[in-house]
């Protein structure tokens, strides 16, 4: 009878470790899902962005063609984004990017057709817009980030963690021209 | 001696105390008004544009349409007018769960920004390209101080575009053109059979509002009628940064 009653207890101990310890494991497969959901959202936005440049680029060439060097400078960025697959070489990758994107619109400065073209401001619209959705989804993807990197680093999951290998994932970084001291127009 | 010093040392810490508190306080997003479509912080909407804004929410709330929804303020503090106008969309949750199909229009009188702020399940119609182009129409109106007339003009702007989407100005394919008019059709088609069967009498259901060319609304939520008597509030629509903003 003593012998039943401690075998009933150490299988109820053992049950509810189980349940425990399973119901922290889906917790963490949860939040790892959830940035990895988030990473694509990023993804899918830059993805977007790309498939508007050889729009924009071939509205700007039909005014300003000769500008030959910007427009390499875009298309090499472009290239190397494509390529990127990692948040560190997404983060430099980037960078170019916003550096040319940048050159190109200011193109337009010089040539009031283009800049007063319907098309173009539209193109315009969409790309500021998605750069809009890409800081979202970045800060998302960074706030998911957190989350699951705090309980992977927290007692007790950190246990469990080690145990399945779930690793501290990187977050995005602002880059160097994002860091520079704003300007101010009044 | 000793008690200038403590003073001195009191009022810097004051000084700080209110410094920061002003910095901090105006980034806060304010709560929704009782009337949520239409909430005037800045105090700059005569009676009859709000009045108009709010009716017109309210017809569609209860149609279970999109939610349109107006914030102006006086200013936003250190925050972008991109990243305010996402929390506070993402906050008051515009627009229902299921469609995401909310819209907040963002007006702050001291930088002079505007932003359309389009939720997921609209960015289809209202993309960034129109809701540009809406915020250049009104702007030549925001600049010269009638803000009831330029709100006005892109609130009305988005209803008509919600309501009869016009086709894309570089979007020359015609299966552009053609997929509509088959989901039409089949729209059409089953509000005839709905009705036949006695299902939508008299209700205005997912179907037939969508037979009147409406986006977006489908499947019948309430986009979130809040509970209470007379208020509104949002019913947890999703927000991905998609919209535009400008300057007046």
């Amino acid at each position: 009878m003593k012998k039943k009653s401690i075998i009933i207890i150490v299988i109820a101990v053992i049950v509810v470790i189980i349940a425990a310890l399973a119901g922290s494991y889906n917790s963490l497969v949860k939040l790892e899902t959830n940035t990895d959901t988030q990473f694509a959202n990023v993804q899918v936005q830059l993805q977007r962005r790309s498939d508007l440049i050889p729009n924009l680029v071939n509205t700007v060439k039909g005014y300003a063609a000769h500008e030959t060097e910007v427009f390499t400078a875009v298309s090499d960025a472009r290239a190397k984004l494509a390529g990127a697959s990692t948040v560190e070489e997404i983060n430099t990758a980037e960078g170019q990017m916003n550096s040319a994107l940048s050159r190109l619109l200011a193109i337009s400065e010089a040539y009031p057709e283009l800049k007063a073209n319907e098309n173009f401001l539209s193109l315009q619209d969409e790309l500021a817009g998605t750069e809009n959705r890409i800081g979202v989804a970045r800060k998302d993807y960074n706030d998911a980030v957190q989350s699951y990197n705090v309980k992977i680093r927290s007692f007790p999951t950190n246990i469990l963690a080690g145990m399945f290998g779930f690793e501290k994932k990187e977050q995005f970084t602002a880059d160097e021209s994002a860091q520079s001291v704003p300007q101010v127009n009044f | 001696m000793k008690r200038t010093i403590r003073y001195t040392a009191f009022f810097t810490f004051l000084l700080v105390l209110t410094l920061n508190l002003c910095a901090y306080a105006k980034t806060e997003v304010p709560n929704p008004t009782d009337r949520f479509f239409i909430n005037d912080y800045a105090n700059v909407i005569d009676a009859e544009t709000e009045n108009y804004i709010f009716e017109k929410g309210k017809d569609y709330n209860g149609n279970g349409g999109p939610q349109v929804v107006v914030l102006t303020l006086n200013d936003i503090g250190l925050s972008s007018i991109e990243d305010f106008s996402i929390e506070t969309a993402r906050k008051w949750g515009i627009g229902s769960k299921d469609a995401d199909n909310g819209v907040l229009v963002l007006l702050v009188t001291d930088s002079r920004d505007i932003r359309i702020e389009v939720g997921y399940g609209l960015e289809g119609v209202l993309n960034d390209g129109k809701c540009g182009r809406f915020i250049r129409n009104a702007v030549p109106l925001l600049s010269a101080g009638d803000y009831s007339g330029g709100i006005r003009k892109i609130y009305d702007d988005i209803i008509n575009e919600l309501e009869e989407p016009t086709p894309d100005e570089d979007e020359d394919d015609a299966g552009a053109i053609v997929i509509p008019i088959f989901i039409l059709l089949l729209v059409i088609v089953f509000s005839i059979i709905n009705r036949r069967s006695g299902h939508g009498g008299g209700h205005y259901r997912g179907g037939r509002f969508m037979g009147g060319g409406f986006y977006g609304g489908f499947g019948g939520n309430s986009g979130g009628f809040g509970g209470g008597f007379g208020g509104f509030s949002g019913g947890g629509g999703g927000f991905g940064g998609g919209g535009a903003s400008g300057k007046f």
